[in-house]
């Protein structure tokens, strides 16, 4: 393994090494818990070079910021950092449980959520949890203009995103919903063999939110390892809204977890077959009503 | 010269007395009265400091001055004839010293991805694998075949020409490497009857009130021990090679190293201090450890040639795959009437497929017959594996057995019971088993649970032989300042053995374990048993402990006239010599030390032939395991599983258990998440890393619940027997009987992945099993 690196300490210092360095030879680290696998297993014949987040200290990119209008996560938060922060455990329980769900303990201290959503793996956990929490990219460029984009168009494919050679990932946002006396319900299912070290052969992440009276006024559901990308599932997350969530009974769970299973384009690979992840997908959607 | 001593021998307190010859100058051996201070106790090693502040030196973590870096270049290719090599850019690239070929004339034939072509030393790892990316190759590709089922058609392409003689290493059971035919890619079948032929057993199977076949499949293992295989080769001078080796056995790596250089034993050392786990795989030198020496003599520096993890899952070892067509019969008395195995599997390159020690060596069955076969792939060679042969064997032997008594509605454990009615120790074991694991609630019908959640609790038996090498010879030097050296030029690979010598030392001397200091892994020192077979307790202790014995009455010797009495009436015990009638004439061990004639004396022990011979000569162990199914997802998580195991007398408990958890563990993973997966396509190993590679994690360790029986024999000075390999033998077999339990659904393969697991749910519920 041999490779180049820039280390920028500043958003300046990184806008110029976006500037002068672009090409296929070109990666960004952060936490490098993917970086190094694939530096690793690399054969090209250029000398990779790394332009190294890690020593940046911007707010922007690190912090994870809480206002009125929603949360901001700067993209080198840490998968550590997430579980522990209080109003992400509260607002966005969904985060926190595909967060913790991430890697091993050692892992979840060096992955960063920015490195989760660029590295764009069908089975990114953080990436399944924020597509169901309809995440919005903020994407700084090399020129220093800011655009943002819905990380559905993010994730473009295996491990392809939206993001053209000037730019990085600074941030995601996600909005707040406003309604009254709202209720969470929500979890991030993960199906592999191990309990930990493991990448989800099957993943369902799922926030709804309830008003008093239970019904569910919003529904939020994102499927991993079942397609190209994550995905989010409008139709089946519509099917649930303006229901009672006590009263879904059989038929309509039924029905919801074949909707969810209509999103799904799976394939047969050394994890798992293809029959497997649609049975299983059909179980876990199922499964959240038989509470 | 002999005397006779009377032994209280047996299992756990039921004990009666022998009469055993031994020599006159060998201590009485331990027996089932003796009241030892650390002997049975639990005694935390004497390395576990070193070890856990990293301290401890691996063979991975040595630097010599002046050290080059080396790297193989490996064939991309399943199977081709290497036509020619072009290393003149690698010569004059950067920091190169020497290029090596494997085979130095060409044509090379390649038989599987990552077979060794040829080795580069530089001074710097990166620069070695540069030098490698400079180098050209032409091949020529050759037809090849990676699944066993292929390979056995006759249309196959053939892996080898030529017939294949067994290559055997310490691991090996006697007996594997028996002649065997070869046709095509099938090496066999090695044909094994026990009362019958063929027919006889296909008469008794016929006349059988219930019998159950099926077809079971094992995967492919790689031994993955946290170090990897290598060395670092240093020559002294011309005639004097130094090693550095994570191996199993410093002696056997030397015998090798001999052989291949033409060289005397003595100017060769190999040296283990510490070793980062081994199951089988690391006796021989192999060919990193040839060509790193041949590295070092030709760059005239010494070097450091330790595999990458990818290259440990290609090259250098695993547990063959198995296909077992089993037939077991039984009548309703729930007597077993005759057993019928049917196995193949592929070592890829290598052989060593058999797995019918289950079948032939727990159960009272009159007529057996098995024919096992050898096929040959295009894949990295199989090795000796923890107890080769047996967890294969056992999952489908066990399984059976269940099925056969689940058919005949009796109780799993009462018919295992039945059918090992002679065993002595196995009663007793299934005794415990049933206690501990609270069997007795365990709800006989399977599938009982409702939810999507189901437990089930299922057992398996274990077996294993005892294995003892002779001629070891153990060394303790007392010094006059009182200091106790033991040394043996056995490796301790991970077991504990440093701390077993260290105890056995003190109990013999009346001193504590931490006040012995314990030299090994160095083949200069006396001859000590490579660590395969489980023998390295049952190998070295003996000799150990007639050492430490005899300097005991050495010590006594110097002792008696300073204290006025005769050595006969001398005692040692916490770290004194003191007449047993009078405790007021007593020498501290150091004061009796100090008057010793010179600075230091030094005394060998030998490993002699045991005393008497054991009965029965088979390792027992039982091992009861509890799941949780989900029946949404297939995931099996196992919760809890309970050990009895025998290891004749136990020496440290603590150690004990811990190759016990470690056998569990690898079981659970062997169960559940190991498998060596090839392309068809390519012959490439998709998931040569720990990634896709997956062993079973902290969290996938459920509550181990271990009982080590007492079993007494007399037959040696320490009655030590192994238990290495017996731990891992039956879990993923116990496993396998919990998901029937706990839904219904026999998984006949592994592992046991959900994926499986749903389908065979899936099976069940068509109704057509």
């Amino acid at each position: 393994m041999n490779f180049e690196m820039i280390t920028p300490r500043t958003t300046g210092e990184l806008l110029q090494a976006l500037a002068n360095n672009q090409g296929s030879r070109v990666r960004i680290g952060a936490g490098y818990t993917d970086l190094i696998l694939e530096l690793k297993g690399l054969k090209c014949e250029e000398t990779p070079l790394v332009i190294n987040l890690a020593d940046l200290t911007d707010p922007k990119f690190t912090h994870i910021e809480k206002t009125d209008a929603g949360i901001r996560l700067g993209a080198l938060v840490t998968a550590g950092k997430v579980i522990i922060d209080a109003s992400i455990q509260t607002e966005l329980p969904v985060l926190c449980k595909a967060a913790s769900e991430l890697g091993s303990r050692q892992l979840r201290h060096r992955a960063t959520l920015g490195g989760n959503l660029c590295t764009a793996s069908p089975a990114g956990d953080i990436a399944a949890a924020l597509v169901a929490l309809e995440a919005r990219c903020e994407i700084l460029s090399a020129d220093g203009t800011l655009r943002t984009l819905a990380l559905t168009d993010f994730l473009v494919g295996v491990r392809k995103t939206a993001l053209r050679q000037d730019e990085v990932l600074q941030s995601v946002f996600i909005p707040t919903r406003k309604s009254i006396n709202k209720h969470l319900l929500s979890d991030f299912l993960k199906v592999g063999t191990r309990r930990s070290m493991e990448i989800a052969v099957v993943s369902l992440a799922y926030q709804f939110e309830l008003d008093a009276e239970e019904i569910i006024r919003h529904a939020g559901i994102a499927i991993g390892s079942v397609a190209p990308t994550v995905k989010f599932v409008s139709a089946a997350g519509e099917f649930l809204v303006g229901k009672k969530f006590s009263s879904i009974g059989a038929v309509a769970a039924d029905k919801f977890a074949a909707m969810v299973c209509a999103e799904a384009t799976p394939i047969s690979d050394i994890r798992a077959s293809a029959w497997y992840r649609r049975e299983v997908l059909y179980n876990i959607s199922r499964g959240i009503f038989d509470k | 010269m002999s005397k006779q001593v009377n032994l209280s021998v047996g299992i756990q307190d039921n004990l009666r007395e022998i009469t055993v010859e031994i020599p006159d100058e060998a201590p009485r051996p331990w027996d089932g009265t003796d009241k030892l201070k650390y002997i049975g106790g639990r005694v935390s090693r004497v390395d576990g400091q070193e070890k856990t502040t990293g301290r401890a030196k691996f063979s991975s973590d040595i630097q010599l001055p002046g050290m080059l870096y080396a790297r193989f270049l490996r064939s991309p290719q399943p199977a081709a004839v290497v036509k020619s090599i072009d290393i003149s850019k690698a010569e004059s690239a950067p920091g190169v010293k020497a290029i090596l070929l494997v085979q130095e004339k060409l044509p090379m034939i390649v038989r599987f991805v990552g077979q060794e072509i040829l080795a580069v030393a530089a001074e710097t790892r990166q620069q070695a694998d540069d030098a490698l990316k400079l180098i050209e190759v032409v091949y020529r590709e050759r037809p090849f075949v990676t699944k066993t089922d292929e390979a056995r058609r006759a249309d196959s392409p053939v892996v080898f020409e030529q017939a294949v003689e067994e290559k055997k290493s310490e691991g090996d059971l006697p007996g594997a490497a028996a002649t065997a035919g070869q046709n095509g890619n099938v090496r066999g079948p090695q044909i094994r009857p026990k009362g019958g032929a063929p027919d006889k057993v296909d008469a008794a199977l016929a006349g059988s009130d219930a019998v159950v076949e099926a077809t079971y499949r094992t995967q492919v293992q790689t031994h993955s021990a946290m170090e990897t295989h290598g060395v670092v080769a240093q020559w002294q001078d011309l005639n004097h090679l130094t090693v550095w080796a994570s191996t199993q056995g410093t002696f056997t790596v030397r015998d090798e190293l001999a052989e291949v250089f033409e060289m005397p034993k003595s100017q060769i050392r190999v040296l283990t201090k510490h070793m980062g786990g081994g199951f089988g795989a690391k006796f021989g030198a192999g060919i990193y450890g040839v060509m790193a020496a041949k590295l070092a003599r030709q760059a005239n520096a010494p070097v450091r040639l330790m595999l990458d993890r990818k290259e440990e899952h290609l090259c250098v070892g695993n547990r063959p795959d198995s296909t077992q067509k089993l037939k077991v019969g039984a009548n309703s008395d729930g007597k077993l009437t005759a057993l019928k195995l049917l196995a193949y599997g592929t070592a890829g390159v290598g052989t060593g497929a058999g797995v019918s020690g289950p079948a032939r060596n727990i159960y009272e069955i009159e007529h057996i017959y098995s024919e096992e076969s050898d096929v040959f792939t295009n894949a990295g060679p199989g090795a000796a594996f923890r107890a080769p042969g047996h967890p294969q064997g056992a999952f489908a032997l066990e399984q059976a057995i269940d099925e056969l008594a689940y058919k005949l509605k009796i109780d799993p454990l009462a018919f295992r019971k039945t059918n090992t009615s002679k065993n002595e120790i196995r009663q007793v074991q299934y005794k415990l088993a049933a206690a501990k694991a609270n069997w007795a609630k365990r709800n006989s019908r399977p599938a009982a649970d409702s939810g999507p959640i189901k437990r089930g609790m299922g057992v398996a038996n274990s077996v294993w032989y005892y294995f003892y090498g002779t001629g070891f010879q153990a060394s303790i030097q007392v010094n006059s300042d009182g200091s106790v050296e033991p040394t043996n030029g056995v490796q301790d690979i991970g077991g504990g053995i440093t701390t077993i010598i260290a105890m056995v030392v003190a109990e013999e001397l009346g001193l504590k374990p931490t006040d012995i200091r314990v030299t090994i892994g160095d083949s200069d020192l006396g001859f000590g048993p490579a660590s395969g077979g489980s023998q390295t307790t049952a190998g070295i202790t003996p000799a150990v402990r007639d050492a430490a014995y005899r300097a005991r009455m050495r010590m006594f010797d110097i002792a008696a006239p300073l204290l006025g009495v005769s050595a006969e009436q001398l005692r040692a015990d916490e770290g004194r010599i003191f007449a047993k009638e009078d405790k007021n004439k007593s020498l501290t061990w150091k004061q009796v030390a100090s008057k010793m004639p010179g600075d230091k004396f030094t005394i060998v022990g030998e490993r002699f032939k045991d005393h008497i011979q054991t009965k029965p000569r088979t390792i027992a162990g039982v091992q009861v395991a509890e799941v949780e199914v989900d029946t949404e997802t297939g995931v099996v998580r196992v919760e809890r599983v309970v050990a009895v195991h025998d290891c004749g007398r136990p020496l440290d408990r603590l150690t004990l258990e811990s190759q016990i958890n470690g056998g569990i563990i690898q079981g659970i993973s062997y169960a559940l998440f190991e498998d060596r997966i090839l392309d068809r396509n390519t012959g490439i190993m998709v998931n040569a890393n720990l990634e896709q590679y997956k062993i079973a994690g902290s969290l996938d360790v459920p509550k181990i619940e271990s009982v080590i029986l007492d079993v007494n024999h007399g037959q040696s000075s320490t009655g030590a027997i192994g238990i290495g390999e017996p731990a891992t033998v039956p879990t993923a077999a116990a496993i396998a009987n919990a998901v029937f339990h706990a839904t219904g659904a026999r998984v006949r393969e592994l592992p046991m992945t959900p994926d499986r697991v749903l389908s065979a749910l899936e099976y069940k519920e068509g109704g057509t099993s």
